[in-house]
């Protein structure tokens, strides 16, 4: 504020929160940690698996649930920040494929350091990708629907033409993220594991601490409003899908972790994969609304769902159809906190 | 007399072969508030929009303290002191009280936690939030940190002009600032009127009807923009 505030040192008492009814503030405290819901679900989900079935909790499973959470966690990130614009990204699975591919080919036969150059390329070509997206959907202003949807049949055909077998990758930095782990007793946490979790932490303190956080969810909220105070929308959405671009780089290496083998044909439902995970975590998918939490918490809940449906012994598709109602809930969920909140 | 803190010298703003504003002049004394009056269609809203930056006239001039400028985007007429209150409110729902009284010219962390990392001093916004809305007697918001859209309509209004008021540091523009209001919130919000023209801060109001005259702020001096159609 610039114009005549004291720099008075007392802090103003806190107002109470004690406004309307019991309910309400229940009600209002929910709204405000978006991450509650999802976080609930999650415990719900692990305590009656491990009450119902034998091996669910065990350290082996759940060491391999966390482990299989990287590859679309880290997609579901990128897929976050810029649902939170108000975008959707229907091409990430395949920027990450093509990334990969590009890594794995370029490293053909190196190991060790030598891999490096390959990395940091496919790195640039993902971040690049995501620039292209930024670029078209923030200065022609077009959808980011079908901007994406564009974008993914253009880099799968460009995927199949580049690479059309399976190419393994040396150990190396490439593979680094599944090699390294710490064990704490019997529990292997490997450094794909540690990654996803540090990316989560970062890019939470990103969009909740700094002007460029709440300038995406200004954007995502209303972006007349945005540009109005001032924000170069603009610029946000470009510096969103840019950044997806670079998250997308981490899991094509996360996916190395996971397996040294890529072709053009991996994780072809990447990009609805993350779309659900970010959707069970509580993001709004008109934007404005949601945190990276929730994401990781949402691609976790559906792992926690197909192993602990197959720990159970019930037929994997009815895991889809559970996957589906979750989606599902999660949306109504989220319709109704909106229409309470005109 | 009050010093004049903003003319407008023979404004002209056409779109196509329909002249929306046809040699408007007007000055605008600290103080004070100014009220744009006229039929619908009579070019009132693009009057206000040349003034908060959103339009660039076809001819004429904007003074401000006597100096021209030329604003060519509302963010270059905020940069300059004049705040625009406007009447979709501009806020992001999601975000609370206070995020949003500082959206866009967030509060920085000292050191390079806030210069590099653009950290924001959340503690900082929250506690200026609170002296800001004490200082316009403001007592229908119970938290700073409740999202804007857990907010009535009149409480949203109290909020996008308590942020004009703070940032507008010459003067501050309202598009019929009551006009979705009920007869409570609209005296609340005249009210608030009346607080931000005490400092000396000029408003310009935008009314949506010649006979809604009524309800201007008792006290404060009112003259009528020379808009002609």
């Amino acid at each position: 504020m610039t114009r005549s505030l004291p720099t008075a040192e007392d802090e103003a008492p806190e107002a109470p929160d004690t406004s309307g009814t019991r309910a309400a503030t229940i009600t209002d405290r929910i709204f405000r940690n978006p991450v509650l819901g999802p976080l609930g679900a999650l415990i719900i989900l692990v305590i009656g698996f491990s009450v119902f079935t034998e091996n669910f909790a065990s350290v082996d499973n759940t060491s391999l649930i966390l482990q299989q959470s990287v590859v679309v966690g880290t997609l579901a990130l990128g897929q976050t920040i810029i649902i939170l614009t108000g975008g959707i990204d229907l091409a990430n699975g395949a920027i990450m494929v093509l990334g990969s591919l590009v890594m794995a080919n370029l490293a053909l036969g190196d190991t060790g350091a030598a891999q490096l150059p390959a990395i940091l390329v496919g790195f640039a070509l993902c971040a690049g990708l995501g620039l292209v997206s930024g670029l078209i959907i923030s200065r022609l202003g077009l959808p980011p629907f079908i901007v994406t949807l564009g974008m993914l049949t253009i880099i799968q055909a460009t995927s199949r033409l580049y690479s059309k077998q399976t190419i393994l990758v040396e150990d190396g930095p490439l593979t680094f993220l599944s090699k390294g782990g710490f064990l704490f007793g019997q529990f292997q946490i490997t450094v794909g594991v540690v990654v996803v979790l540090i990316s989560v932490a970062v890019l939470h303190f990103a969009l909740t601490r700094t002007s460029w956080g709440r300038h995406v969810y200004a954007v995502g909220n209303n972006d007349l409003a945005a540009k109005r105070t001032g924000i170069n929308v603009r610029r946000v959405l470009l510096s969103v899908y840019v950044l997806a671009g670079v998250l997308y780089g981490l899991a094509a290496l996360q996916a190395f972790g996971r397996s040294p083998a890529t072709s053009a044909n991996a994780f072809p439902t990447a990009n609805l994969d993350t779309i659900t995970a970010v959707v069970i975590g509580g993001t709004s998918l008109f934007g404005g609304r949601g945190t990276v939490l929730g994401s990781y918490l949402g691609a976790l809940i559906v792992l926690v769902l197909q192993s602990g449906l197959t720990q159970a012994g019930i037929d994997p598709l009815y895991q889809n159809i559970v996957t589906g109602v979750l989606v599902i809930a999660a949306v109504a969920l989220d319709a109704v906190t909106r229409r309470k909140a005109r | 007399m009050n010093e004049t803190v903003m003319e407008a010298r023979n404004i002209v703003k056409r779109y196509g072969h329909v002249t929306a504003v046809n040699g408007a002049d007007f000055d605008l004394r600290a103080g004070e508030v100014l009220a744009v009056i006229g039929d619908n269609g009579a070019g009132k809203s693009s009057l206000i929009k040349v003034l908060s930056g959103d339009v660039i006239p076809d001819a004429g001039e904007v003074l401000l303290e006597g100096q021209p400028v030329h604003f060519k985007s509302p963010h270059d007429a905020q940069k300059a002191g004049i705040e625009t209150v406007y009447q979709d409110l501009a806020m992001a729902p999601a975000l609370d009280i206070a995020t949003n009284l500082f959206l866009g010219r967030e509060i920085k962390r000292k050191g390079p936690l806030g210069s590099v990392l653009r950290m924001i001093d959340t503690k900082e916004m929250r506690k200026q939030a609170r002296q800001q809305m004490d200082e316009l007697g403001i007592t229908t918001l119970q938290s700073i940190t409740q999202p804007v859209d857990s907010l009535s309509g009149g409480q949203r209004q109290t909020v996008a002009v308590a942020r004009a008021a703070a940032f507008g540091r010459k003067v501050v523009i309202m598009d019929e600032p009551t006009a979705a209001l009920g007869v409570r919130e609209s005296q609340g919000v005249l009210d608030l009127i009346k607080r931000i023209t005490g400092t000396g801060i000029p408003v310009v109001r935008h009314l949506p009807r010649p006979w809604y005259g009524g309800s201007f702020p008792a006290g404060a001096p009112t003259s009528v923009g020379g808009v002609r159609t």
